[in-house]
C-alpha cells in the first residue's frame, strides 16, 4: 500500500502493480474528511463514498474489473488485454461538498487475484513449449525492461505491460531455453546454446532469470488446449487423449394422440408418449502423464479457468472442464494429471 | 423456546413454540400525510389454551357473548427480559388453530382513539366564550399572543368583488394594505383561535399531547384559525331568580323579581320588571314552587290559573298571554301542617326585542276569582334560552356571547394535525412513551448524520452486496400536488408541488388537499354588506350584513397600530422547497436496500428512527425506514441511502 498525505488528509492506496480480483482498496482520513469522490479511469465509474469520523475506505474491485473488455480476453495479443494501467483519482471532500484535496495514481492491474501468502507475478518458473503447436509466451514486463531469449534474442519493451511472446521471438534450436531481464547489451560470443546451460559465456551486463522454457520438438498429437490461468495469463498444454464418452439424457417426453393410427401391429399406439428429444454431451478424458509438482500446479489453473479453448483443425474452440476433485498423493513424485473435457454442444433436432 | 412473555389486558398468556412473534417497526420519514404508520406485529399465533380462551372472553366460541373480537385489548410484550412493547394495542384478526393476533404499537395507541371517534375541532370541550360586538374590539397584539383564549386579530371580512382588494398578495413581506370603508363596521369581525391554543384543548379534551420542534412551535403562536360560523349553542341559557311569591296574590298581582346575577339577556328594572337588552328568540321557563295549606282546595282552582306575560314594547303596551295554563305540575306530599309542595312549570317559545319590559302575573282565566292561591316557600325560577330547543340553526345575535367551541372549523383533528405536520415538514416518532406524539423535521434526521451510529460491524453480510436494492419508494410520483381547499371565493392560486426527476415514478399525483382552504391577503368574505342605497336607519336589531360560510383558513398574525391583525402568509411552495428539500433529493436518486443485522431486544427498544446509520462497506449513511425482527438477535431491515 502507498500512502499519499497532503493537507492534513492521508490516502492509503494500492502499490503500483495490483490485481483486479483481490481486494482493491482505498482508504481515506483526517482533517475534516467528510467523503471522497472516487473516479476510475476516463470517467469510467464515479463513487462517492461518505465518511465517519472523518475516515472512510472502499474496494474499488469490482468497478476495477469493468474496467477490463472481457470479450476480448483470450486473445494472445502482443499486448495483452488482460492487463492495463488504470488512473485513479480521489477528491477528499468536505461536508459542504468543496474539494479539500485531490490525489491522482496510476495503478496496473492483472485479470486475477493472487493467493494468500503471495505468488510471484511471473510465477511458473518452468514453462513447456509443444513446438508443433501455437504458442505463446506471457511475461509480465517492466517498462524499459529487456528480455533476453537463450543466448542472443533481445526484446526491449517500452510500456509496462504483460506480453505475449510468439516463437518469432524463441530460438529455433535447443530443448532448453532460459528467458532472462537483461539489463545490458548483447554481445557477439562464439559459443551458442547448442550444449546445456553450462557452457553459456558469461557477460558483463547483469541478467536475472525470469524462467526457463522446456521445448518438446516430438508431440504432434494429443488435445492441445489454453487458458486463462489465476493471473490473467494465457497458457497451454498437450494432453494424451483418453477415453471418449458420450451422455445422452431423455428431452421431453410428449404424450401424442395417435388414435387415428392405431395399429396394434405397429404401434404408435394410442396415446403412448414418446421422447422426442435428446440431449447429448460428449466428454473426454485427457490426462498429462507424469508430472511434476510444479506442473500440476500451473494444470490445476486449467480446471478453474474461465476460458478453455481446444485445438481443433488448426482453429480453437470453446470447452469446458468438467468439474472434479483432483488428488495427488505426499508419496510420488511425478503422478498423472487427469481432466475430462466436455466438447461443446452438439445439437440434436427435437420434434 | 424465546425469552418472551407476551401481556394481554394485564394477564400473561400462553405462547407455544410455534407461536412466531414479528415486529414490525415503521420509520415515517418518507410517509404522506394520511399515511402514517404505526409499529405492528405480523400475525401471531397463540395457541388455544384454556388460559388463553379466558383472556380473549372466550372469543372462538361463537355461542358466547363476548364483546372481546369487537374492541381493542391492552398488550405487553416483553422480550430478553425488556419490555419492548409498552402500551401494545391488540386486535384479534382470527381463530383458526390458534387465536391469531396482530399488535399494533408507537403512535397507533395515541392516535387509535383520534381516529376512530373522527373527533372534529368543533367537538372540543370548551364553554368559553367572548363577546361579539358591532364594534370591532381588536386584542392587542402582545396579549393576543399568549392569552388563553379566543382573540380579535383584524381581517377583512367583506364579501366584495375582486377589483375593490385592496390588499397586496406577497405574503412573506406582508404589506397587505387593510380595508378600511364605511362598509367595515357592517360586516362584523369573528374571533380567532392560535393554534397552540387548539394544541392545549385537543390535549384536554382527548389527552393526546402532540409535541413539536421549536420553530414550529413558535410559528403554531402565530398561527390562528379564524370562526367561519355563528352558531350559537342550544343550551346557552341565563336565568334569573324569582322572588317567592308570599301571602295570597290577589288577581293581577305581578310576580316580582329578585336582583338578577350577571345576565346578558335580562335586566332587573325594578321589582316587578325585567327588560330584555339584547334580542333574542328563545324559550322562556318559569318555574314556581312552594308550599299550599291543602284546605284551600287549590285542586280545584290550579285548572283555571293562567299566566300572563306581558311584553311593552316601545312604549306600547302589548299583553300577550303566552300560555293558558300550567303545562308542567307536580304535587308533593302533604307535610305535617297540612301543606302540599307544589311546582308549576310554564314553558314556551318567545321573541323578544332590545328594550322589551316583561311582566308576569298569574290569574284566573275568567270568573270572578278574587285571589288566587299563592305559593310560599320554595325556590322558584325563571330562565330565558336563547335558542329554540333543537335547532342547531339558530345564530347568535350581536351583542351576545359568541361562543368559540361550536365555531370552529368542522376538521378533523387528525386532519388538523396532518396539515401541520406537512406544513412544519414533520413527521412523528415512534417510540415516546405515555400519551405524547413527537413530530420532528424531516430534515433533523440528515441534522443527526453527526451523531449518526456506524453500524458497519452490525451487518450480516452474504457478500460485497446489499441482499436487495430497489429504486423507488412508496407512492410519490414524479410530480406530487399539495392543494389547499377548494373555496369558490379565493381566486389566486396557491397550490404546489414537490417535483421528483425519476422517470420510474407515476407521472403525476394528488399528495394531499389541506382542509384550510387559502385566503387572498386578509380576505375573508365572511359578510355582503347591503349595497348603500338600501340602507334604514342604524337598528340595532337589524343585522345589515348577510352572512355566508366559507371553507375554513388559517391566516398569520402580525402587530397593525399594536393591535393584533391576520393575514394569509403561508408560502407552500417555498415550504415544500425547504422543509422536503432532502426528502426530494433523496426519492430522485433513492437506493433502498435489505440487510439482515444483529440488534438485541434492549437495541430494539432503544431503537430511533431519527438517527441515521453508516455503513462502511458501502461507504455512506442510511436512514432506516422498516425493521422485522423476529427475537433470535438478528433483524432485517429496510435501508434508504442519505446523502
Amino acid at each position: 500500500m502507498r500512502t499519499q498525505s497532503r493537507g492534513g488528509i492521508t490516502l492509503r492506496y494500492p502499490d503500483a502493480l495490483a490485481y483486479a480480483f483481490n481486494r482493491v482498496i482505498l482508504s481515506c482520513y483526517g482533517g475534516t474528511l467528510a467523503g471522497i469522490r472516487v473516479t476510475i479511469g476516463e470517467e469510467l465509474a464515479v463513487l462517492n463514498i461518505s465518511a465517519f469520523n472523518n475516515a472512510c475506505a472502499v474496494d474499488i474491485a469490482k468497478s476495477v474489473q469493468a474496467a477490463f473488455d472481457v470479450d476480448d480476453l483470450v486473445l494472445p495479443n502482443y499486448k495483452s488485454n488482460m492487463a492495463k494501467a488504470i488512473d485513479i483519482t480521489v477528491e477528499a471532500l468536505s461536508s459542504s461538498g468543496a474539494t479539500l484535496q485531490t490525489f491522482n495514481f496510476n495503478t496496473f492491474f492483472l485479470w486475477g487475484a493472487q493467493k494468500i501468502g503471495g505468488e510471484p507475478i511471473n510465477c511458473y518458473p518452468r514453462v513447456k513449449w509443444f513446438a508443433n503447436f501455437p504458442f505463446t509466451l506471457p511475461l509480465y514486463c517492466t517498462a524499459g525492461m529487456s528480455v533476453l531469449f537463450g543466448a542472443g534474442s533481445l526484446v526491449n519493451i517500452q510500456d509496462e505491460g504483460v506480453y505475449n511472446f510468439d516463437p518469432s521471438f524463441l530460438p529455433d534450436e535447443g530443448d532448453i531455453i532460459a528467458v532472462y531481464n537483461y539489463k545490458g547489451n548483447i554481445e557477439l560470443a562464439t559459443f551458442d546454446n547448442t550444449f546445456d546451460l553450462s557452457f553459456y559465456m558469461e557477460e558483463d551486463a547483469a541478467r536475472e532469470l525470469i524462467c526457463i522454457i522446456d521445448v518438446n520438438h516430438c508431440a504432434t498429437e494429443g488435445i492441445y488446449l489454453r487458458w486463462v490461468d489465476r493471473h490473467g495469463m494465457i497458457r497451454y498444454y498437450l494432453f494424451e487423449k483418453g477415453d471418449k464418452s458420450v451422455k445422452v439424457a431423455n428431452g421431453v417426453e410428449y404424450f401424442r394422440d395417435n388414435i387415428e393410427h392405431y395399429n396394434a401391429l405397429t404401434g404408435y399406439s394410442g396415446a403412448d408418449g414418446y421422447h422426442i428429444a435428446h440431449t447429448r454431451e460428449d466428454l473426454i478424458a485427457a490426462a498429462a502423464p507424469l508430472v511434476d509438482e510444479g506442473t500440476a500446479e500451473m494444470l490445476q489453473d486449467l480446471t478453474t479457468a474461465p476460458v478453455v479453448d481446444m485445438l481443433v483443425n488448426n482453429t480453437w474452440v470453446q470447452v469446458n472442464i468438467q468439474s472434479a476433485t483432483y488428488a495427488r498423493n505426499h508419496k510420488d513424485e511425478l503422478q498423472d494429471f487427469a481432466v475430462v473435457v466436455q466438447l461443446p454442444e452438439v445439437i440434436i433436432q427435437t420434434l | 423456546m424465546r425469552n418472551e412473555r407476551l401481556y394481554i389486558n394485564g394477564q400473561l398468556a400462553d405462547i407455544s413454540a410455534g407461536t412466531l412473534i414479528t415486529l414490525n417497526i415503521k420509520s415515517n420519514l418518507f410517509a404522506e400525510m394520511g399515511t402514517f404508520t404505526a409499529n405492528r406485529t405480523y400475525s401471531i399465533k397463540l395457541p388455544l389454551t384454556a388460559h388463553n380462551r379466558v383472556i380473549f372472553g372466550l372469543v372462538d366460541d361463537i355461542t358466547a357473548e363476548t364483546a372481546a373480537a369487537r374492541r381493542k385489548h391492552a398488550a405487553r410484550y416483553v422480550l430478553d427480559d425488556v419490555e419492548i412493547i409498552k402500551n401494545g394495542v391488540a386486535v384479534i384478526l382470527g381463530v383458526s388453530d390458534g387465536i391469531e393476533i396482530s399488535i399494533l404499537w408507537g403512535i397507533a395507541t395515541q392516535l387509535a382513539a383520534l381516529q376512530d371517534s373522527e373527533l372534529m375541532l368543533n367537538e372540543l370541550q370548551y364553554t368559553g366564550t367572548v363577546p361579539f360586538n358591532k364594534v370591532r374590539q381588536l386584542t392587542a397584539y402582545t396579549s393576543a399572543r399568549i392569552v388563553n383564549t379566543a382573540i380579535y386579530a383584524d381581517f377583512d371580512t367583506e364579501r366584495k368583488k375582486y377589483d375593490n382588494f385592496k390588499v397586496t398578495l406577497t405574503p412573506a413581506t406582508g404589506s397587505v394594505v387593510p380595508n378600511t370603508d364605511a362598509n367595515d363596521d357592517k360586516c362584523y369581525l369573528h374571533p380567532s383561535v392560535r393554534c397552540d391554543w387548539l394544541f392545549s384543548r385537543i390535549k384536554e379534551t382527548t389527552g393526546v399531547s402532540f409535541s413539536w420542534d421549536n420553530a414550529t412551535n413558535t410559528r403554531l403562536r402565530s398561527w390562528i384559525v379564524p370562526c367561519i360560523t355563528k352558531k350559537s349553542v342550544p343550551s346557552s341559557a341565563s336565568s334569573i331568580a324569582v322572588a317567592p311569591v308570599t301571602g295570597e296574590q290577589e288577581t293581577g298581582e305581578w310576580l316580582t323579581f329578585n336582583a338578577l346575577t350577571t345576565n346578558a339577556y335580562i335586566e332587573r328594572v325594578d321589582d316587578i320588571t325585567l327588560r330584555v337588552k339584547v334580542a333574542f328568540a328563545g324559550t322562556m321557563r318559569l318555574l314556581l314552587r312552594g308550599v299550599l295549606p291543602t284546605n284551600l282546595g287549590y285542586n280545584n282552582r290550579c285548572r283555571d290559573i293562567i299566566y300572563r306575560i306581558q311584553v311593552t314594547r316601545g312604549g306600547n303596551e302589548e299583553i300577550t298571554t303566552i300560555h293558558s295554563g300550567i303545562t308542567g305540575f307536580s304535587a308533593g306530599a302533604v307535610d305535617s301542617s297540612g301543606n302540599i309542595s307544589l311546582t308549576e312549570k310554564v314553558e314556551g317559545l318567545m321573541a323578544f326585542s332590545a328594550g322589551d319590559l316583561i311582566k308576569i302575573r298569574r290569574q284566573p282565566s275568567s270568573g270572578s276569582l278574587s285571589t288566587i292561591p299563592a305559593l310560599t316557600g320554595g325556590d322558584s325560577s325563571l330562565t330565558f334560552y336563547n335558542n329554540t330547543v333543537g335547532d342547531e340553526k339558530g345564530d347568535i345575535i350581536t351583542g351576545l356571547p359568541f361562543p368559540i367551541a361550536p365555531n370552529l372549523p368542522a376538521i378533523k383533528v387528525l386532519d388538523f394535525v396532518k396539515f401541520i405536520a406537512t406544513i412544519a415538514g414533520a413527521f412523528p416518532l415512534q417510540n415516546v412513551g405515555g400519551d405524547s406524539v413527537s413530530f420532528i423535521p424531516r430534515a433533523k434526521v440528515w441534522e443527526n448524520k453527526a451523531r449518526a451510529s456506524d453500524w458497519s460491524q452490525r451487518i450480516i453480510g452474504k457478500s460485497d452486496k446489499p441482499r436487495k436494492i430497489r429504486y423507488t419508494l412508496g407512492e410519490w410520483a414524479q410530480r406530487n400536488n399539495y392543494k389547499w381547499h377548494e373555496d369558490s371565493t379565493v381566486t389566486g392560486d396557491y397550490n404546489a408541488a414537490i417535483l421528483i426527476n425519476n422517470a420510474n415514478l407515476p407521472k403525476e399525483r394528488d399528495a394531499v388537499v389541506f382542509p384550510f382552504a387559502a385566503t387572498d391577503g386578509n380576505h375573508v368574505p365572511l359578510y355582503t354588506p347591503i349595497p348603500d342605497d338600501m340602507e334604514t336607519a342604524e337598528d340595532e336589531s337589524k343585522q345589515p350584513a348577510t352572512f355566508e360560510a366559507v371553507q375554513p383558513r388559517i391566516l398569520t398574525l402580525y402587530m397593525r397600530d399594536v393591535k393584533a391583525a391576520a393575514r394569509f402568509d403561508i408560502d407552500l411552495q417555498g415550504v415544500l422547497n425547504t422543509a422536503y428539500a432532502e426528502i426530494r433529493e433523496a426519492l430522485e436518486d433513492a437506493r433502498v436496500i435489505t440487510e439482515q443485522i444483529h440488534i438485541s431486544a434492549a437495541e430494539v427498544l432503544a431503537f430511533d428512527e431519527s438517527v441515521p446509520v453508516y455503513i462502511g462497506k458501502y461507504g455512506a449513511y442510511f436512514a432506516v425506514l422498516e425493521m422485522k425482527t423476529s427475537g433470535n438477535n438478528t433483524a432485517e431491515v429496510e435501508l434508504i441511502k442519505i446523502s
